[in-house]
């Protein structure tokens, strides 16, 4: 459950060489589109999108059973936001000292600008001692760094253990949500493509037959493994130690058959004190799966003895401009449990792949926009602005309010295509015209009445896509408020 | 070294800009719940994750449950750090590659104290090998007091009170078998971890 952040400042072009040297794309093709564009497809087929939404509202409904056996659920909120704004505001200060502790207690720390001196040190640590075989728990930075493909193209085996990141890896695709890697998946995909790469019986599709093959696979590559990589889920500057959090276990087997553990971390994933862990593992399995906990909760402080190696890699790639942004900073405080995809309508209908990022769903469609506005600027009009985000967040993010003032901010910047502008200027006018607002609603009434259907339902009336236009009423809201409460001053 | 330069760079970048918050908050304990009975609430949730509980009143109770369970009769090599309750056939201290862990079909360990809203239990190991047991072990046996019980994570963190665990500093909460949904969120025990885990309460 491990996720650490987006903000990928690699270009799309590096993306795409990557890819290929490493197998491995989204299944899209080349060159980005925008979200409908991307969404399209998903929602094309109609029994897939309500099972996916199903599903995703499935986990929606597990958090909220939990949400309300904790009477203190609001207050706890309440202090995860403060200590997260606490945090973000005097970052260097707590960056300092977890380094302080973390060397005080035998780890290395690295420092890394962006993505691509992320995976260098990695590589290079790596390289140094002869490794070719690395087993990975689940880190939505090194997914985001591109790191996977950085090590298999310079001849390391690199082994997601996570079920549904391994599914995932085995497909060529990558994770379509942060918490549920593989939830766009069927059990009978699942079941080809262990079939084609583990062996397993043709057409078996049921998931513990599934889930024991691949603990069969990954046991042997866990024995195998040479190096470990995981992610973080707290660093605490307090004790300089770190807390990964999972529920099948892998991270801690990776963090504890070899001798290096490698653990990569966005420079946001600092909480300042030992005890704010309890408010965050009291939010965070139940803002993400409906779960009291996770399984395992296991606090890494400094390597397991004198012959082992700890390695701390600290991650900016991004995040520092982030926090300069008044409006979009408190997104950094994100601890990625995925809540708002889960209760998301758009994001549980289009998938996360129609995001075309690493994290998808609200929290990236306002995170991305801040990497490279211009390629993301479809992602924060993917969203009907219903607040449902804001209300699930565990750390009160106002993620709706930032997804609007992304949309203020491309006008600004003048990112915004002529469908969006020219519309928006044409009805400005409008609305201060009341008589000819009037009179335009008076024709406009006829003429959803009198047209003949192919000059309403066609290809420049977005709205009358995939829906039927409402049925026009006989009069406007002016003319019925005068005829019933004309002359009463509205009382 | 490049890393230090970046990390002036980061720096920089961060001190560059002076934000204000509220002070770090401490935790209202008034506001946090509490359970009437922190026993039944522990065995309620670790039950429903997925784990067994049992009280027993003494470490000879515990051998005896174990002994009925046939994936326990049928069991080639047991580990255990708890020789009051089992001694185990595998020797630990020859244990030296965590790798040579992977054959354990039993881990039996002990826990050093329980959180009654989340059913889980504080386990420090105390070395190497004794870290990877809680993990390789097809199954895992946690011994733990009844009477070591917090009510919820708050708690828990003050009672560690800092730095948590054995001379490697490492620790961990473990709250039923290791899981996954991974595949059409069909729950299924027994990821990596172990499949099953029989928790023994004791006075």
């Amino acid at each position: 459950m491990n996720a650490p952040f987006p903000l990928p400042t690699i270009s799309p072009s590096e993306i795409d060489t990557h890819n290929t040297a490493g197998g491995r794309d989204n299944g899209h093709r080349s060159g980005h589109q925008e979200h409908p564009a991307l969404a399209r497809d998903f929602v094309a087929n109609v029994e897939r999108t309500k099972w996916h939404d199903g599903a995703l509202w499935f986990v929606r409904n597990k958090r909220d059973a939990q949400a309300s056996q904790i009477p203190e659920w609001e207050y706890l909120r309440e202090l995860a936001s403060t200590i997260k704004n606490d945090a973000i505001a005097n970052l260097p200060d707590y960056l300092v000292e977890f380094e302080r502790n973390a060397i005080a207690r035998g780890a290395v720390i690295h420092w890394a600008i962006d993505a691509e001196e992320h995976n260098r040190i990695v590589y290079d640590l790596l390289h140094e001692r002869g490794v070719k075989r690395v087993i990975k728990s689940k880190s939505m930075l090194t997914e985001e760094c591109h790191l996977n493909p950085y090590l298999e193209s310079r001849g390391i085996e690199v082994i997601d253990t996570d079920l549904g990141e391994r599914i995932v890896q085995l497909r060529g695709e990558t994770p379509s949500h942060i918490v549920l890697p593989a939830i766009h998946i069927r059990k009978e995909e699942v079941g080809e493509t262990f079939h084609e790469h583990l062996g397993t019986t043709v057409g078996a599709s049921d998931p513990k037959y599934l889930t024991e093959a691949a603990r069969g696979h990954l046991r042997e590559k866990f024995i195998r493994g040479e190096a470990g990589i995981t992610g973080v889920n707290f660093a605490i500057a307090e004790t300089g130690g770190f807390v990964v959090c999972t529920n099948e276990g892998n991270a801690d087997l990776g963090a504890s058959l070899p001798p290096i553990h490698i653990a990569c971390m966005g420079l946001e994933k600092i909480i300042p004190k030992f005890e704010d862990l309890g408010v965050f593992t009291r939010l965070l399995a139940r803002s993400a799966t409906g779960q009291p906990i996770t399984t395992y909760t296991s606090h890494f402080h400094g390597p397991r003895h004198a012959d082992s190696e700890l390695h701390i890699v600290i991650v900016d790639n991004g995040r520092s401009d982030l926090r300069a942004s008044d409006t979009f900073r408190s997104a950094l405080g994100c601890i990625r449990c995925g809540a708002c995809m889960n209760t998301c309508p758009v994001y549980r209908r289009s998938g996360g792949h129609s995001y075309d990022a690493t994290v998808p769903g609200p929290i990236g469609s306002v995170l991305n926009p801040a990497s490279d506005a211009k390629k993301y600027k479809s992602l924060p009009y993917a969203c009907s602005l219903c607040g449902s985000c804001s209300d699930v967040c565990p750390v009160r993010i106002p993620l709706h309010h930032q997804l609007l003032a992304w949309r203020k901010e491309f006008g600004k910047r003048r990112l915004l295509g002529l469908d969006k502008t020219i519309p928006m200027k044409a009805a400005s006018w409008l609305f201060q015209h009341p008589r000819l607002y009037a009179f335009a609603g008076a024709w406009g009434r006829r003429a959803l009445r009198w047209l003949p259907r192919p000059l309403i339902y066609h290809r420049l009336n977005a709205w009358s896509r995939d829906r039927e236009m409402p049925p026009a009423p006989k009069e406007s809201f002016a003319q019925w408020y005068a005829k019933h409460r004309g002359g009463r001053d509205g009382n | 070294m490049a890393t230090k330069q970046s990390r002036q760079t980061i720096m920089d970048r961060l001190n560059g800009r002076t934000i204000a918050a509220k002070p770090h908050p401490a935790v209202d304990h008034a506001r946090t719940v509490s359970y009437p009975d922190p026993v039944a609430k522990f065995t309620e949730i670790l039950t429903w994750v997925g784990g067994r509980v049992q009280q027993v009143d003494d470490m000879g109770e515990v051998s005896h449950h174990l002994h009925q369970l046939p994936h326990y009769q049928s069991a080639k090599w047991i580990a255990s750090t708890v020789s009051a309750a089992v001694q185990g056939n595998f020797n630990l201290a020859q244990a030296e590659d965590p790798h040579s862990l992977a054959e354990l079909d039993w881990s039996i360990i002990g826990g050093e104290f329980c959180v009654a809203e989340n059913g889980a239990i504080w386990v420090a190991p105390q070395d190497v090998s004794q870290r990877a047991m809680v993990f390789i072990a097809q199954h895992l046996a946690i011994i733990v007091s009844r009477s070591q019980m917090v009510m919820h994570m708050h708690d828990a963190y003050r009672r560690l009170g800092g730095v948590p665990g054995g001379p490697d500093r490492f620790g961990v909460f473990v709250s039923g078998p290791s899981k996954t949904a991974d595949i059409e969120q069909s729950l299924v025990l027994g990821a990596h971890g172990c499949r099953t885990l029989e928790v023994f309460l004791t006075p």
